[in-house]
């Protein structure tokens, strides 16, 4: 595997930037989201060159991974379709919106389909409230928010992502 | 400038700027806590120091808040009772607490019959921690009878298989003290807190030892932890220490302050000593290494003579005329007596006044002659010049050379890495990566065996103003390492405090004449303080009470030089070493040790020795100061401290001189020739460097006997003859490598000839 | 019916707002161009602690007086932009970085040129990637056009702003939190003192404001401060969002002054509730709320304004209007809001971490109809305790919602 810094100099270069000298380790944050492009999950690797390139302890880091929802340690499928299911989506059938994609995709939460493309997540609330239900999708690449969905709506875009994947790895 | 506060109506002056609970600590005033700790900043997590401030509805901690002119505190009003209350409830809510509340808590012991061989009583009080516990304290305080909360027991395994340190986290409250008070001295703490939200907990990352995770083992956590969540293997099971001894570290020259926890004649621990909070510190070796040193089943207990191929024990009176036997037929200068340099200032001083006056000998040394090589006159020279480790707390730079090992004198670690959290810059030079590579600043790497080369070339850049280095092949650099050379150069060139580290593996580098002479050279070049740490804990005790050939010492009466042994020596007198170099037909080897010889030593006759922490004694640390060693058990079964084993010798040769009676008139004798040596003084190192100009010297090994650059791990620390992982079994998966064989003697005289199972 | 123009959701009257030739078009940058080359950083604070702004992410502090907290003996002094919206129900600020970017970044330079800062960030939730890669564009477009940068507008005055995304934590919206997260740490709460004020972002004196808080600053720099308090009320002045949601027609955000009657906002905004079903109860500041029983209709004639709801022992806090109708089941949103607090929680302190699985474990025992007598009073003894002893408003959020959610509704009640 090839390291970060190999991978991508300019861009650790342009988030080190960002912060006064003597606090590099406010860049931890942005190269732990790098370093989970790759494969959409932080690697033992990964956490110990972050902890080179800022001078801190990889204990450190790893405690900083574990801690917010959107890092990864482990493996999961290339897409996350993370649904929120909080009160105010619930009360918007968000609930129900999730059991039934559940059931279409044959997976319950937190588990991935067969075709290793899409694990189904709960999240808690996504500022989207007033256009429930909705999910984001996350990717080594970023986030992107689904609003106003419905069952068919969120199929035919796993449909389309299954699309894209066959289209990419043949 | 101060502020008049009451707490519970009693009215103080206090700092302006304190925190309510310092103020309270400091007027003997009580409030529960459990995240605080005087060595830590605040934490404001365990919520348990609420109180009630006049005039506000809300009750904030007092850890977190600071005093204000006219404020009104209570402490234990009926509100912050009932809501302390609630919050001890929640924690036990997550902590095994039936050994609070049973009815029967007071007539327990009493009640309870164990068949177990322990020093707690065991049934529903499993803890280990019992009677040690500040969870059980605090419930004295806060009057708990019961928990009405659902109660949850996380169910971890605990984990057994470190070395030293036995974690079970279903005890863990999350004070978080031990993550604290690890990252506030080591540049990683092993452990952290994992997840988030009532899930976290505190654990190493990915399930990893605490040996992969980076752990020194100094024990501070298991210090400072206030539940039975974190114990010592060794001691768990061993109670409360009945005594508690004031002493001195016995391992290396660092002669760290510390504690010896004994109960019933049994010494069962070591922690540092404190005295301010936080201060004190211990590596490995003293603080989880002496239980098992000092009750070894290879204690010699009583004296043993070979007959033959078999070993014998006999009394003090048989053993004693052998050896005046063996010592009278010893023709005068063919007598060598071979003593510690870890052996107290007592024991040397006799031992020297025993062969210079009885033996008529001058034949005396120490092994550091053959440890430092053709080195060991500059080795005593920079001990005769070096600082305390104090001067790290104001360096602006500092320069660490051989402090490859991780575990011992793991001190000189947390105090460069305190330095560096102050301001300071470290640069660490060293072939191979060790523990500093992981927060120096920089990181110089030499070739291996061009450490002198590059220490000289640092000296001269160092004061030459010369920014650019020309590359030049051969001169112990290699390309990569310029730039880092030339910032290690700016860094000593700029005015400030220098200090330079020698560390142990420097002094006893193979090339060490040359290394010290580059850092005596590098000292005057940028005006540095340099710290220096030999392995032997008395080695300028030695060279003070003189025990080396040739060395002038007053006190012996015809100090002259003695003929070489013309045929090797009649008589190996062997006083805390080990030797085990080919014999003569007619050598007759005495060993006098506390500890059964080693496979390959056979002496003739063995001598029990008192141990560390069985008299009453002094050594001299690496800055010179004169420290007390206090006796804390008594030595096991027929054994006697080495001083009074050489008086009786004498006594019945029939030499005066010889009859002291305790430790202290030994030390007024010394005195009457070293006036400045008294307890906690320091002594006039210039007489050491003086003596050292006298020193025969041994030639050094070949360099082609130097470690290659891969090999991460340094060799055990040896202790009068052994490596201590002969005796501690958790330091061998820290020292991977070779064990000594040490022969077992059986408690009937005979030898058992298999050698010990040592479990990985 | 006709709706006076938007003073911060403006994107609604003018389309293309988030373009900066459009937003230089309508006035943008004019306060931003005013302040830096004619007022001193003094003036501005003045400005805005005359307008009475308050705070916008729910603590209601005078936004001003926060300006002029910081200290001077130590520099440098920094802004940090709280985009961490993550309140349930919340969802205002979202709508101001997508469509409005500007009118916010501009009212962030006018916060750092107060305070003198010359150096701040936006920390941005990390959900809202997209937003936050839209944003380094347009401080791109700012800085070519001489907004941002060294020497502003021909002062001395510099300013670069950087943004930061979050990874998924609620408890990163609490300031010190954030602070923590920023620098590179767990995003635990810190205890205070000290104060951002005097140790804030790397130890040195920080203002951290919300971003509805700082899109309100250009329009008083522009319009002055006594235009400003023509809008709202006497004790709250201004414009305000307000996020409507749950159970009503036409959930979104809304600009009306404070003071708005909860039934405009409703009834006639929100279209009322579905199917016309009953109103059963509002949740007036996300889950975080203490929750209004709607058991009358005066109720529904409280002005939206923070002083009146706490009359009636609610809080506005963000003003995220969570409608709840008379379908749902009490316990059932009980359960969800002490499960979302669970999942955010940081875990620090024993009180929120320890109370809210003891809250749990007893609502999942009444669940399986294991329910104990008692069980009511000691949920209701370990909220009470969160709120008293919790380290940071986490734990007494969650305390709102379990202690006024059983006061009023639960079907077992003591």
């Amino acid at each position: 595997m090839k390291t970060l810094a190999s991978s991508y100099p300019q861009e650790i270069r342009n988030i080190l930037s960002k912060y006064p000298p003597g606090h590099e380790r406010s860049a931890v944050m942005p190269l732990l989201y790098l370093a989970q492009r790759e494969c959409g999950y932080l690697t033992p690797q990964s956490l110990e060159e972050i902890a080179g390139l800022l001078h801190i302890s990889m204990t450190d880091v790893a405690s900083i991974a574990g801690f917010y929802t959107l890092y990864h340690d482990r493996p999961g499928a290339k897409v996350r379709l993370q649904v929120c299911t909080d009160l105010p989506c619930a009360l918007r059938g968000a609930e129900q919106f999730f059991e039934t994609l559940c059931e279409n995709l044959a997976i319950t939460v937190g588990e991935t389909t067969p075709d290793g493309l899409i694990t189904i997540e709960k999240v808690t609330c996504l500022a989207g409230c007033h256009r429930a239900p909705l999910f984001q999708v996350q990717s080594g690449e970023g986030i992107r928010y689904y609003e106003n969905q419905t069952v068919e709506s969120a199929m035919e875009l796993v449909d389309q992502l299954r699309l894209q994947e066959r289209k990419a790895n043949p | 400038m101060s502020v008049q506060i009451t707490i519970n109506d009693q009215p103080l002056t206090v700092e302006k700027g304190i925190t309510i609970l310092q103020a309270a600590r400091l007027n003997q005033i009580f409030i529960p806590t459990l995240c605080d700790h005087p060595s830590l900043p605040s934490h404001g997590s365990c919520r348990l120091c609420v109180i009630e401030i006049q005039g506000k509805a809300t009750t904030p901690t007092a850890c977190s808040t600071p005093v204000e002119d006219g404020m009104s505190i209570y402490t234990h009003s009926p509100k912050i009772q009932a809501l302390r209350g609630e919050l001890f409830q929640m924690l036990l809510a997550e902590h095994p607490s039936c050994c609070l509340f049973c009815s029967e808590k007071n007539h327990c012991d009493e009640c309870m019959v164990t068949v177990r061989k322990v020093g707690v009583t065991t049934g529903c009080r499993s803890c280990p921690n019992d009677r040690q516990c500040e969870i059980q304290d605090l419930a004295e305080t806060i009057n708990l009878t019961q928990v009405d909360y659902p109660i949850r027991y996380r169910m971890l395994k605990a984990i057994h298989s470190d070395p030293f340190i036995d974690r079970d986290y279903n005890l863990c409250v999350l004070c978080g003290r031990c993550v604290r008070i690890c990252q506030s001295q080591h540049f990683s703490s092993p452990v952290t807190f994992l997840n988030r939200g009532s899930d976290i907990v505190i654990d190493t990352v990915g399930g990893r030892s605490l040996q992969e995770a980076g752990c020194r083992f100094c024990g501070s956590c298991v210090e400072i932890c206030p539940t039975g969540a974190l114990s010592e293997k060794t001691r768990k099971w061993l109670g409360k220490a009945g005594q508690q001894t004031r002493t001195t570290c016995p391992f290396c020259s660092l002669g760290c302050s510390m504690e010896i926890f004994s109960r019933n004649d049994q010494v069962i621990g070591g922690l540092p000593f404190h005295e301010n909070p936080g201060s004190g510190h211990l590596c490995v070796l003293g603080r989880f290494g002496i239980p098992e040193m000092i009750h070894h089943p290879n204690r010699l207990t009583s004296p043993v003579k070979t007959v033959g191929k078999d070993r014998m024990r006999v009394s003090w009176d048989e053993a004693l005329d052998r050896t005046v036997e063996a010592l009278a037929a010893c023709p005068p200068g063919q007598f060598q007596a071979i003593v510690s340099a870890s052996c107290s200032n007592e024991d040397l001083f006799v031992a020297q006044k025993f062969t210079r006056r009885v033996m008529k000998s001058n034949q005396i040394t120490t092994r550091a002659g053959e440890t430092y090589g053709d080195g060991f006159k500059a080795v005593i020279q920079l001990l005769g010049g070096s600082s305390p480790l104090e001067e790290l707390a104001g360096a602006s730079t500092v320069l660490c050379l051989g402090m490859d090992d991780r575990y011992s004198q793991s001190v000189v670690e947390r105090d460069v890495y305190r330095a560096k959290t102050d301001g300071a810059n470290v640069i660490t030079l060293s072939p191979r990566p060790h523990s500093l590579t992981d927060f120096a600043d920089i990181w110089l790497k030499p070739d291996p065996g061009k450490e002198a080369e590059v220490l000289r070339l640092l000296a001269q850049y160092a004061s030459d103003e010369k920014t650019r280095l020309a590359y030049q092949k051969g001169n112990g650099l290699p390309k990569a390492a310029y730039a880092a050379f030339e910032d290690a150069a700016h860094l000593l060139r700029e005015p400030g405090r220098p200090v330079i580290i020698a560390g142990t593996s420097y002094l006893t580098h193979p090339d060490n004449r040359r290394l010290l002479g580059a850092v005596q050279d590098l000292q005057k070049s940028i005006a540095a303080k340099v710290i220096a740490l030999p392995a032997e804990a008395n080695l300028l005790g030695s060279v003070l009470m003189g025990v080396y050939p040739g060395v002038e010492n007053d006190s012996s009466p015809d100090p002259k030089e003695s003929p070489e042994l013309d045929g090797g020596p009649c008589v190996t007198y062997l006083i805390g070493e080990v030797v085990t170099a080919p014999r003569r037909a007619n050598e007759v080897v005495i060993y006098q040790h506390f500890i059964s010889p080693p496979d390959g030593l056979e002496p003739d006759i063995l001598l029990p020795a008192a141990a560390f922490a069985e008299s009453s004694v002094t050594t001299i640390n690496y800055e010179g100061r004169v420290q007390f060693t206090a006796q804390a058990v008594p030595p096991p079964g027929e054994a006697l401290p080495t001083w009074q084993i050489l008086c009786r010798i004498a006594q019945k040769l029939g030499v005066s001189g010889f009859d002291f009676s305790s430790p202290e008139e030994i030390r007024s004798e010394i005195r009457g020739v070293q006036p400045d040596f008294a307890i906690d003084q320091m002594i006039d190192r210039s007489v050491l460097v003086r003596r050292a100009e006298h020193f025969r010297l041994t030639q050094t090994e070949a360099l082609d006997n130097l470690l290659p650059a891969s090999q991460a791990a340094p060799p055990a620390p040896l202790y009068m003859g052994f490596p201590i992982t002969d005796w501690v079994e958790g330091l061998r998966s820290l020292y991977p490598g070779k064990v000594s064989d040490s022969s077992n003697l059986e408690a009937d005289g005979t030898v058992q000839p298999q050698k010990m199972s040592i479990p990985r | 019916m006709s709706q006076p123009p938007h003073v911060l959701l403006r994107h609604r009257d003018i389309p293309h707002l988030d373009q900066m030739e459009v937003y230089q078009a309508h006035g943008g940058f004019s306060a931003l161009h005013k302040a830096v080359t004619t007022f001193s950083p003094e003036q501005v604070i003045l400005e805005v602690k005359n307008a009475g702004l308050r705070g916008r992410g729910g603590a209601g502090f005078p936004t001003g007086i926060k300006w002029g907290l910081l200290s001077e003996d130590l520099w440098p002094h920094y802004v940090v932009a709280n985009a961490d919206e993550s309140e349930p129900g919340t969802f205002k600020d979202r709508e101001i970085l997508e469509s409005n970017p500007f009118q916010f970044l501009e009212g962030l330079a006018l916060a750092c040129y107060a305070v003198q800062a010359n150096l701040a960030y936006i920390y941005l939730r990390g959900e809202v990637w997209e937003i936050a890669q839209a944003l380094d564009r347009k401080l791109s477009q700012m800085k070519d056009a001489g907004f941002l940068g060294d020497r502003l507008l021909g002062t001395d005055f510099s300013l670069h702003i950087h943004t930061h995304l979050g990874a998924g934590a609620y408890i990163c919206g609490e300031e010190t939190a954030l602070l923590e997260s920023l620098e590179g740490r767990l995003g635990q709460p810190r205890l205070r003192p000290p104060f951002p004020a005097s140790c804030g972002l790397y130890g040195k004196p920080t203002v951290i404001n919300n971003v509805e808080t700082l899109t309100n600053v250009p329009v008083i720099v522009d319009h002055g401060s006594a235009w400003y308090r023509s809008l709202g009320t006497a004790r709250s002045p201004g414009p305000k969002i307000f996020c409507l949601s749950g159970h009503v027609n036409r959930p979104g955000n809304y600009e009306v002054p404070l003071g708005t009657p909860l039934r405009k906002l409703i009834y006639d905004l929100g279209g009322g509730i579905p199917g016309g079903r009953k109103i059963k109860a509002i949740l007036p500041a996300g889950a975080s709320s203490k929750i209004i029983a709607v058991t009358d209709e005066e109720v529904l004639d409280t002005p939206l304004e923070y002083e009146s709801l706490a009359g009636l022992g609610s809080g506005l806090g963000s003003a995220s209007i969570i409608v709840v109708d008379e379908t749902v089941d009490m316990d059932w949103l009980l359960k969800k809001t002490v499960q979302f607090f669970g999942h955010e929680l940081c875990g620090k302190c024993t009180p929120c971490r320890v109370g809210n699985r003891i809250i749990l474990d007893i609502l999942q025992k009444m669940d399986c109809g294991e329910g104990e007598p008692d069980d009511m009073h000691i949920l209701r003894r370990a909220a009470e305790t969160m709120d008293r002893a919790s380290l940071c408003g986490l734990g007494q959020a969650t305390a709102n919602t379990v202690l006024s959610t059983t006061k009023f509704f639960l079907s077992r009640q003591p």
